[in-house]
């Protein structure tokens, strides 16, 4: 049997591509936790960025409620001196009182809150407004007591109004302003938390596709890493399998060389012994004892045979077999000139048509099969009668391989038998007429079966037998 | 006696073997020969390799030794021997039923002069004993005889 001897190992690019995979797996991971941090650092600075957004908005806020605060004081005033200066009654005066004690602390709020700079000069401006408004509610108030007539003369100067307007204008003007300024301020804001919050997702999307990737990554390398283990765990096995089975085949080796040996040394020493009675002791025990000293003798020589043939017969189906190109024509000549006492006892006529195509075969095993059926041939003849025997071989197209005939004009075989004839052990006649151990054309079978080919026989009873082997053809 | 200690004998062969059997009929065999053989049997390694070593005991002119032994083997003798300044040269001629490559081509490894297969048929024996005599003990040049 033929056991492959290399084990290849895994592959170098296989190995390679693990090796690249794995730090592929790793940059990605390393690249996941990066991405990762970015995320939140820029989440972080989005919540400084909403808080600071925040604070502007309650500034903001602020500066409206107390700007409002104002316009209510600077009302709340003027409305007490109109009030007394209709009715004289004191009671009006108390609101006036009160806010223009006010109006000096918030306008002073108002001026600290305000950052931007246009404000601040309308805070200022408000500032110089209040005051003149205040001065006139304290002139027109101060005179009313001296003069009603001329206080109120005052007030129709429409300076009082003059100014109040002069202040609503300012404070609208202020609020607008300042209403503008946070709309601005929070779109700023808004869009750079927008930003922030897109460039946060995307970079937590890219860090959770990296991270999913990167797992991916390594799970795909700890599978190939298991395969290469698995794989690795069955070039093992099969170098375990390999091994028992050289040693099975070995020990079959064995076995066949015990028997071989164990079984021919008594069959060595029967015929020995029988040769040394018929030599040494032939006169004393007679003709028939002669005669009986000689059958044993054949039968320890039968018995010998049969054991070489099952050998041969064993070991054509374990041994190696190497082809090349075998000459047909060498190989019949050799065959043939082995053979040649055979032939020359039996008075054989054998032609061997020439000349002949090579095959692609194992010399010794072709020679082994021609042996056998030109072997057969000789033997099975009608009594009395020489073999004829003709060996020729022909190529039948490109491809096709070489068939080889062993033809004779022998008993035949009948068609029921010519299939069991390649079966070992098989016979057909009685050792008397015709001898043998069975296994001649089961080691022909044997043989080109194992060289890729086939055989077959074309027979009738009486009519000779065909005999054909097909062996591949040698191309060069 | 005394001069055997340090001498040879031409026509002495010493035949390893452990099978009674083929003890017999080899020894008929070379009894049979036209100039009989002196023939001197052994049938296990041990034995072989003390006579061998028994510098009071002629060396032989050759040794028919088997390879499947008791004790210690056919292989074993021939190292052993081949150690020796006294038995180194000696002849030995395989004698064994087997004829596996590996078998074979140890036993020249070891320094074998000759691989031969027991023959089955009798007259073949009888022929290869004849052979034997006309080859290792008439035809070759016998090696120089080292005492020591």
């Amino acid at each position: 049997m033929t056991i492959p001897k290399e084990h290849p190992g895994p592959s170098p690019s296989s190995l390679g591509g693990g090796h690249r995979l794995r730090l592929t797996g790793g940059a990605v991971a390393a690249l996941s936790s990066v991405l990762l941090i970015v995320t939140a650092l820029l989440l972080n600075l989005n919540l400084l960025r909403l808080r600071e957004a925040r604070g502007l908005v309650r500034l903001t806020n602020e500066i409206m409620r107390t700007s409002a605060e104002v316009r209510t004081q600077v009302i709340k005033a003027e409305t007490g001196q109109r009030g007394f200066l209709l009715t004289a009654e004191g009671r009006y005066l108390a609101p006036y009182e009160e806010a223009a004690a006010r109006i000096g602390s918030d306008h002073a709020r108002l001026v600290a809150l305000v950052l931007d700079p246009e404000q601040k000069r309308r805070a200022v401006a408000l500032g110089a407004l209040l005051d003149a408004k205040l001065n006139e509610l304290r002139q027109t108030l101060a005179l009313y007591r001296l003069d009603r007539d001329g206080a109120l003369a005052l007030v129709r100067t429409d300076e009082g109004q003059r100014l109040s307007e002069e202040i609503r204008a300012l404070l609208d003007e202020f609020d607008n302003a300042e209403r503008q300024l946070l709309e601005e301020r929070t779109d700023v804001q808004d869009d750079r938390a927008e930003a922030l919050t897109i460039l946060a997702g995307t970079t937590g999307m890219l860090s959770l596709m990296s991270a999913l990737l990167g797992v991916g990554l390594i799970r795909k390398q700890r599978q190939e890493e298991q395969l290469r283990e698995v794989n690795a765990g069955l070039e093992r096995r099969v170098t375990e399998r390999t091994a028992s089975l050289a040693e099975a085949n070995q020990e079959l080796d064995a076995f066949a060389h015990t028997v071989s040996h164990d079984l021919r040394a008594p069959l060595r020493a029967m015929r020995g012994y029988a040769a040394a009675l018929e030599e040494d002791f032939g006169e004393a025990i007679g003709k028939e004892g002669r005669q009986y000293v000689g059958r044993i003798r054949a039968a320890a020589e039968r018995m010998d045979s049969l054991v070489e043939d099952i050998l041969t017969y064993s070991r054509l189906a374990r041994e190696d077999i190497r082809t090349g190109r075998v000459e047909l024509e060498g190989a019949v000549d050799a065959v043939l000139e082995a053979m040649a006492p055979a032939v020359a006892e039996t008075g054989a006529l054998v032609e061997v048509r020439r000349p002949m195509p090579a095959v692609r075969a194992q010399g010794a095993m072709v020679r082994q099969a021609l042996q056998n059926l030109i072997g057969n041939a000789l033997k099975f003849t009608p009594p009395g009668k020489a073999p004829v025997v003709r060996v020729r071989a022909e190529t039948r197209g490109e491809g096709s391989p070489v068939r080889l005939w062993v033809e004779d004009e022998g008993i035949g075989v009948a068609a029921t038998h010519q299939e069991r004839i390649f079966a070992p052990f098989e016979r057909l006649h009685g050792r008397e007429s015709y001898p043998g151990t069975g296994i001649g054309l089961a080691i022909v079978s044997r043989v080109t079966e194992r060289l890729g080919g086939a055989c077959g026989v074309f027979s009738r009873p009486d009519g000779g037998s065909r005999f054909w082997m097909d062996l591949p053809a040698w191309k060069d | 006696m005394e001069k055997a200690a340090a001498s040879r004998d031409d026509r002495l062969v010493l035949l390893v073997e452990d099978d009674p059997d083929d003890v017999i009929l080899m020894r008929r065999a070379l009894r049979r020969l036209p100039a009989p053989l002196q023939v001197e049997h052994l049938e296990d390694g041990e034995r072989a390799i003390a006579r061998l070593a028994d510098e009071q005991k002629p060396v032989p002119a050759v040794v028919l030794l088997d390879l499947k032994l008791p004790r210690l083997s056919g292989f074993e003798v021939l190292r052993w021997m081949r150690d020796q300044p006294r038995a180194k040269r000696v002849p030995v001629v395989v004698l064994t039923s087997s004829a596996l490559k590996d078998d074979v081509g140890r036993a020249y490894d070891l320094g074998a002069n000759s691989y031969l297969v027991k023959p089955g048929a009798p007259e073949a024996l009888a022929a290869m004993m004849a052979d034997v005599d006309r080859y290792w003990l008439t035809l070759n040049e016998r090696p120089p005889f080292v005492a020591k």
